[in-house]
Formats: structure tokens, sequence, C-alpha cells
């Protein structure tokens, strides 16, 4: 659940919206794309997150909280277009079996972790994604997920835990 | 190399540069809000047109209905007779809506809370799929928790257009016979209908599955024609239940 607060919108202007939303197009398309592995399909996700925060903006008690609320929309948006896809491995030709990685040789080439990646559930790919690539600090990945700071902890252990078994958990979390 | 630069330098190769996108969204959203404002308005009321010319003709086809069963009742034997299980499932009538953006659209769903397609007692999932010249076949799962006594069929159509043949191939395909195909590797007949049986199911779930935990589990291959729109409604008939959801 989204941390909206259900007030009385405000009306907010053009040039204040365009100025509220132009630096989280960046963010919010890094998110769609490593969620997705589709460009295209990224670029319109967040095109249809952006309708939908000028939408909702007026609602917002906080607007400071503004980044994870988006990216929050963003991710809803990736997980409605991969099931309205019923085909969610398939642009990413992801494999049978992903490489296992040894404790001696621990270094993944990009393609085999992006696809280790995409073969986590969504919500474990969401923190991954939030936490490692976009460098969310654990506070905000638990605003945009909607869960405690403790919770979303956990799950980024879980998470990191099936995305690389070997590697020891609080040098990742670090 | 830390995880996190790992992962960095794994989706930077990926990231085409942004441009002007934040300012190429921004402006959309803005130049369209109009355009939509009037859109809606319009569909609006072409929705409730719809929705009266629907009651209407509600009306006449029950009234149809009532008449045409008051003058046959006595003399033809009740529906279903004779026919085996399966056959009474076939005779059912497709409720599938077929959608036009314009005036209703198709809403994906609904799902159950594991977020599973269907509201039950069938749920399906997606799964990898392969292309052909014919069209694209995904590896799909559909499952059930409770115990259902006879066959249940699965048949699906196009969203958006009418008359594209969506087919199944390999395990519990069944009813009529439409064409071949060769499937990685394997040549199938291609089937109209999926037929399913908690007698006859996949022995083990794919660990890593969404479904694993179901008690009944049949993994299948449904194939989508390469002219059809990618949205897909499924009608799921079993003993004493109708399902149905979209993914649009």
């Amino acid at each position: 659940m989204q941390q909206v607060a259900e007030l009385k919108p405000l009306p907010v202007s053009e040039s204040t919206f365009a100025d509220l939303l132009k630096p989280l197009i960046e963010p919010g398309f890094r998110l769609a794309l490593a969620m997705l592995h589709d460009s295209q399909a990224a670029e319109d996700v967040v095109q249809e997150a952006s309708f939908t925060a000028w939408r909702k903006l007026g609602r917002m008690r906080d607007q400071g909280r503004l980044r994870p609320w988006f990216l929050g929309v963003v991710a809803n948006k990736c997980r409605n277009y991969r099931r309205s896809r019923w085909s969610a491995t398939v642009e990413l030709g992801v494999p049978e079996r992903i490489t296992v990685v040894s404790g001696e040789d621990r270094t993944l080439h990009g393609a085999d972790l992006r696809r280790a990646i995409a073969r986590l559930g969504h919500d474990d790919r969401l923190v991954v994604v939030l936490y490692f690539y976009l460098d969310l600090p654990v506070d905000e990945v638990a605003s945009v997920i909607g869960k405690s700071a403790g919770a979303t902890r956990t799950k980024l252990h879980r998470a990191v835990k099936k995305l690389r078994p070997d590697v020891a958990i609080e040098e990742a979390l670090r | 190399m830390s995880l996190r630069r790992e992962i960095h330098s794994a989706f930077e190769v990926i990231t085409p540069p942004l441009g002007g996108m934040p300012e190429r969204v921004v402006q959309t959203v803005l130049a369209q809000h109009k355009g939509r404002q009037r859109k809606e308005r319009m569909v609006t009321r072409l929705r409730i047109s719809v929705a009266l010319v629907a009651a209407v003709l509600l009306v006449a086809v029950a009234v149809a209905a009532i008449i045409s069963w008051n003058s046959s009742h006595n003399n033809v034997a009740p529906a279903g007779v004779g026919l085996t299980p399966l056959q009474q499932l076939e005779a059912r009538p497709i409720r599938l809506q077929v959608f036009n953006k314009s005036v209703l659209d198709c809403k994906t769903g609904p799902y159950n809370a594991q977020g599973s397609f269907g509201a039950g007692p069938i749920y399906g999932d997606g799964g990898s799929a392969v292309r052909t010249n014919w069209g694209e076949y995904f590896y799909n799962v559909a499952s059930a928790d409770t115990v259902i006594s006879g066959p249940i069929i699965v048949r699906v159509e196009d969203v958006y257009k009418k008359n594209v043949p969506m087919v199944f191939v390999g395990p519990f395909a069944g009813g009529p016979t439409v064409g071949t195909d060769v499937v990685d590797g394997t040549q199938y007949k291609q089937h109209t209908e999926l037929v399913l049986d908690e007698n006859q199911v996949d022995a083990v779930a794919r660990p890593g599955w969404p479904t694993e935990q179901h008690r009944f589990v049949w993994d299948f291959l449904i194939g989508i024609p390469g002219s059809a729109s990618g949205g897909t409604g499924w009608q799921i008939d079993g003993p004493g239940f109708s399902e149905i959801f979209y993914a649009c």
C-alpha cells in the first residue's frame, strides 16, 4: 500500500507539476527498465505513472514523500504490465536454469545477473532494484513498498539470499 | 566487486540515454490531460447509451427464451440428456466479451490473493514462451485447491478481435483439431480446448512457481496466433461452476 494521504485535493499548477515530476522521471525509468528489461515498455510505464501523478498529486499531504510515492506507482504499473503480458519471462530470454555461482567464482556476467534478478518474484526484484540499483536508503525502500524498515530489511536479506546464495548478507547490505 | 556495483554495471549497459525524456513525458501528460477529459465525458455518455441498449436486449432475449421454453419443454428431452459430462460443458455458451477500447476497455483480472489469475476454483499463472511462424506459445500453469469431480474445460478468445483461433497443444489439449505446429522441436496438433481433470495432474509442480503449493497443478501450452491482439479472455467451465478472467 502506498503512503498517500487521502485529503482534500490541492490545486497543482502545470509549472509546479513539471518542476516536481521532472526529477522523478529518470529514477522512475531506471526502476521500470530494471523491472521489465525493455526500454520501450519502461518509458510507457513511466508515462502512465506520470498520468497517475498528475491526477493524484494534489491529494498528497506531504510532497516531500513524492519520490517514494511515484516509484511505488511505477512499481505497480510494472507489475500490471507483466501480468497483462502473460509472458513475463519471454522478453528477458531467461534460461530454465540460472548459472550457479560458486564460492571461488563470484563474478557474474552482467547478463547472468540481470537474468537472475529477473527470476526473482516481483517484490524481491523490487527491493533489490530500489536498494542496490537506485541506491535508496532502507527507509525510503520501505516507503515505496509500504512496509516497515525492519520488514524491508528482512525482505532484502531474503532477496539477496535467493539472488546470490553464496554472498555474505551483511556484506551485500553494507 | 560489491553486489551493488555489479548490479549497477549490469543495468547501466542496457540503459539508453534519457535525452529529453523527462520533458517529453511531462509535456505529454499536460497535453493529453485536456484531451482525456473530453474523451472521458464522451465515453461516459456512450457507456450510458450502451447500457440502455444492452438492458433492452437482455429483456428481449429473456422474453424470447421464456416463450421458446414454454413452447418446447414438453416435447424435447432436457438439455444434457445423453451427453457426456465433457459434452455438457462444451455445450455451455461462451460468455466472454469482445471489447472495443473506444467504448469499454477490457480490465485485466480478477486475481486471487497470491496474484494468480482467476477468482477460483481454477487459477492461472503465466510462464515463458516460444515463437513459431504461426504465433507464440506460452507455458502456462493452471491450479486448483478444491476437489472437483469431473472434467473441466478451458476456452480462450481474443478480447479485441472476433474469430481469432486460440489453441492448446500438448498435454491436456482437447476438443476439435484446427491445425498442427512444431513447438520446441515437437510436432503437435492444435486443439481448441484445454481439458483438465484432477485425476490427471502433473505429479510435481516446478520449484519456484507460484503454484507449487497448490493441490492440483497442470502445466499446459497455449498458442496465440500472430494476428491476435495480445489480450485474452479465459472461460473455465466445470461441474457446478463457470469462471471467467481476462488478461488484457
